[in-house]
């Protein structure tokens, strides 16, 4: 607690990894890399309750976080059900194959 | 502690960067935990050691293993995404998450009230976060065992699928 | 904490969590020599049974006038948080009697039980004011949902609607999350309880309200976050689509209520978020209305219907006051019965017949079954806001309160300028596109009702239980009663603000 490190440093490097996260969402086609770039703005975010928390001395933040991880995890594990269900009816797990919904 | 935050800073970008852009599904993965990794530094950091014990048991630990096992599961052994690296709509793709960064940023630039916050003395213990959970947040530690509940139930149903061929999943 | 209190604020939901175990129960130890369906039913009543006690229950506490408080927020069970609470639960029970007539898979129970953890999500999402406890409730119902979307999994659609939920809900509860870390960097609490005595007004409040709002707009599904609406509706099971469509829209709506009513007074929170719904609304009405339009499908023309609806209830929140309050949350309860009930009859006449719900799949339901169909002309007339069932009440104290808060200049410049044009301009374009609902709306009904040849994919009567009937002419009666007779539960609504 030297004093150098900011709050805003810890929020600049968690929006970066929200927008890392975001931009994988949109551009990758493979499901489970999307499943994975949630899983990374997830964790961007906590990274950013855990500094706030840290820098009012309020503990709400962390427990917050504490929540958010076993959310994240109960989500990975229904995102890959999901997943496996459609990759044994479609043997694909990329986007473009998805195509039967729209019509 | 500056040098440690900006190493475990740059490890993280580096990690998630790895994790958005390789193509080969193994290698994001590995990109992932290095990124898991380096945010339970960063908890560290802040502090939070109980935060950085369950962030490497939970993620290291359960989701990368899992997600390893999907691989496994869904691209033959190597892993290898031979289709998926290409972007679809990447421009606009592009601009969005980049919209979202400059608004995401925007406090950080402009509440002043942001940069004379300081941190506060080392309050932050386990045994506070513990108290917490049981005094105020019991109602909301149920709920999250019935989301647990929904999770399991759910993934179970979707990943086991109908036994279309008669009634061959008595072993419940 | 008095843990005996806690207790008792949430007797009702600990039936429902009880029943929903005994129903799981009840399948694995009792029912294996049984065929799906039997076990469905049994499931079914189980769950049902459940669900009237704790409606029981919370009549039982209504008429004591209990009010309970649990901390940090997290409970606010007044009288307006237990007739949430008995909304959603009597949504449920609507919904548990369709999903017995048929269930997609041999998981009968587990169907059943995952309908009911939803519930539970829902009926705390609608009575929180604490942001943690809503979004672990939000998160248990998106799962829940997510899971129940792809329950079909004989059918690859179902499984890739069920991914495209998951897709966007997942970003949308990570929107959420962040909203929500945001809103707690600058309030420093998570009890949205104690931003009325809050006054600093900093760009982090203004982003994270935005983004907790994107969160609720997806599962309101507003435009931009709609995308995953039409494929959801068309490809989860029938009851499940009413499901989505009713009980999460319901409890996001009473959140999002208490979200807004809860900003810390001054003209700048209004503006700050002003804006961003405006142009959401507006965009819903447009793309929602003109989407339906060139649907052949009868779900998916539902679902671009509940589209334009989430835009006319997003006028009571522009609105800003009390009674626009109370009017969008009488709308979306409208709303959702409305909802549950056709898609209750489009399940009873089609599933069990493999019809994918094309509107020519209904043709001659008049004659087949001319009671349910005369239902389900209720249901559509009273979404298209027909005097006098509920749906056009519902948007004339929708656009009464809008226009409310319009000062009043015979000055045009000064009518239509600023937030004044915003809302008169909202209003109009709403009018119009209700006049345009009507000609898809009266599309579906010719279909079944007009057409002289019968469509083979049309069910028979059989497995069509009387309790089903009631349940369907239960919430056709409600939606009457509610039109001719709405005093006094919109004035119970008002009061609550």
């Amino acid at each position: 607690m030297d004093g150098v490190l900011g709050i805003e440093e810890y929020l600049v490097v968690a929006s970066i990894l929200f927008c890392i996260g975001l931009l994988g969402v949109i551009l990758r086609r493979n499901v489970l890399l999307i499943l994975m770039c949630l899983e990374l703005m997830l964790n961007a975010v906590n990274l950013a309750l855990v500094a706030f928390a840290r820098y009012s001395g309020n503990m709400d933040g962390v427990i917050l976080t504490f929540f958010a991880i076993t959310v994240a995890a109960a989500e990975v594990a229904i995102g890959l059900a999901i997943l496996v269900a459609l990759y044994r009816r479609r043997k694909s797990i990329f986007l473009q194959d998805l195509n039967l919904l729209g019509r | 502690m500056t040098i440690a935050f900006y190493v475990f800073a740059s490890v993280a970008l580096l990690g998630a960067i790895l994790a958005v852009q390789v193509t080969n599904l193994v290698r994001a993965v590995f990109g992932l935990l290095l990124f898991f990794g380096a945010l339970a530094g960063l908890f560290l950091l802040l502090m939070a050691e109980f935060l950085a014990a369950v962030q490497i048991l939970v993620y290291v630990g359960a989701v990368g293993i899992l997600m390893l096992f999907a691989i496994m599961l869904t691209q033959r052994v190597t892993g290898d995404d031979r289709r998926g690296g290409g972007s679809r709509g990447g421009f606009w793709g592009f601009l969005l998450a980049i919209a979202t960064f400059c608004f995401v940023l925007l406090p950080v630039l402009r509440d002043a009230h942001l940069h004379e916050q300081s941190a506060t003395g080392a309050s932050l213990t386990t045994k506070l976060l513990g108290e917490r959970l049981m005094d105020p947040y019991a109602l909301t530690l149920e709920v999250t065992a019935l989301l647990l509940t929904a999770a399991l139930l759910g993934a179970i149903v979707v990943a086991k699928g109908t036994s279309e061929d008669g009634e061959g999943e008595e072993n419940e | 904490m008095d843990y005996l209190t806690l207790l008792e604020a949430t007797l009702p939901d600990l039936i429902v969590v009880v029943a929903l175990f005994a129903a799981l129960g009840v399948d694995y130890g009792l029912c294996q020599g049984k065929s799906p369906h039997e076990r469905g039913r049994i499931a079914g009543e189980v769950s049902s049974i459940g669900l009237l006690l704790a409606l029981c229950c919370l009549a039982f506490q209504w008429m004591q006038g209990s009010v309970f408080e649990i901390a940090e927020g997290q409970l606010n069970l007044d009288a307006t948080g237990l007739a949430a609470k008995a909304i959603v639960y009597g949504l449920t029970l609507a919904v548990i009697r369709f999903a017995t007539r048929h269930c997609p898979t041999t998981h009968a129970s587990e169907y059943h039980a995952l309908i009911l953890l939803s519930a539970l999500g829902m009926g705390f999402l609608a009575t929180t004011e604490n942001l943690l406890l809503a979004f672990v409730a939000l998160e248990l119902v998106s799962l829940s949902l997510y899971a129940l979307v792809a329950f079909k999994t004989s059918s690859p659609q179902s499984a890739e609607a069920g991914l495209k939920y998951f897709a966007f809900g997942g970003v949308a509860s990570a929107f959420f999350v962040f909203g929500v870390s945001y809103l707690y960097g600058a309030t420093g609490s998570l009890d949205i309880g104690t931003w009325s005595d809050w006054s600093d007004r900093s760009t982090l409040f203004a982003l994270g309200l935005v983004f907790v709002l994107v969160g609720l707009g997806f599962k309101v599904a507003v435009v931009p976050f709609h995308l995953w609406a039409p494929d959801v509706y068309q490809s989860a099971p029938t009851p499940v689509a009413a499901w989505v469509a009713s009980g999460s829209k319901v409890a996001s709506v009473f959140f999002l209520v208490k979200l807004i009513a809860a900003l810390p007074p001054g003209p700048e929170t209004a503006t700050m978020i002003f804006a961003p719904l405006a142009t959401a609304a507006i965009f819903s009405m447009l793309i929602g209305n003109l989407g339906a339009l060139r649907q052949s499908n009868l779900k998916r023309l539902l679902a671009y219907a509940s589209i334009a609806n989430g835009g006319y209830l997003l006028i009571g929140l522009l609105a800003g006051s009390p009674d626009g309050y109370a009017a969008s949350i009488f709308y979306v309860v409208v709303y959702a019965l409305a909802n549950v009930g056709a898609f209750g009859v489009i399940g009873l006449l089609s599933d069990r017949m493999k019809g994918d719900g094309r509107l020519e799949d209904f043709s001659g339901s008049w004659r087949r079954h001319p009671g349910l169909s005369f239902a389900f002309l209720l249901f559509l007339l009273s979404s298209a806001g027909i005097p006098p069932l509920a749906g056009f009440v519902g948007k004339y104290y929708l656009f009464y309160s809008a226009f409310d808060q319009v000062e009043m200049s015979y000055v045009l410049g000064e009518l239509l300028s600023g937030r004044n044009g915003w809302l008169v301009f909202l209003v109009c374009l709403a009018l119009v596109m209700s006049v345009i609902s009507l000609y898809y709306y009266v599309l579906a009904l010719k279909a079944f009702l007009v057409s002289e040849d019968e469509s083979p994919h049309l069910d028979d009567d059989e497995g069509i239980s009387p309790g089903i009937k009631l349940c369907v002419f239960a919430l056709a009666l409600l939606v009457l009663i509610l039109g001719v007779y709405p005093g006094p539960f919109m004035a119970f609504l008002q009061a609550a603000f």
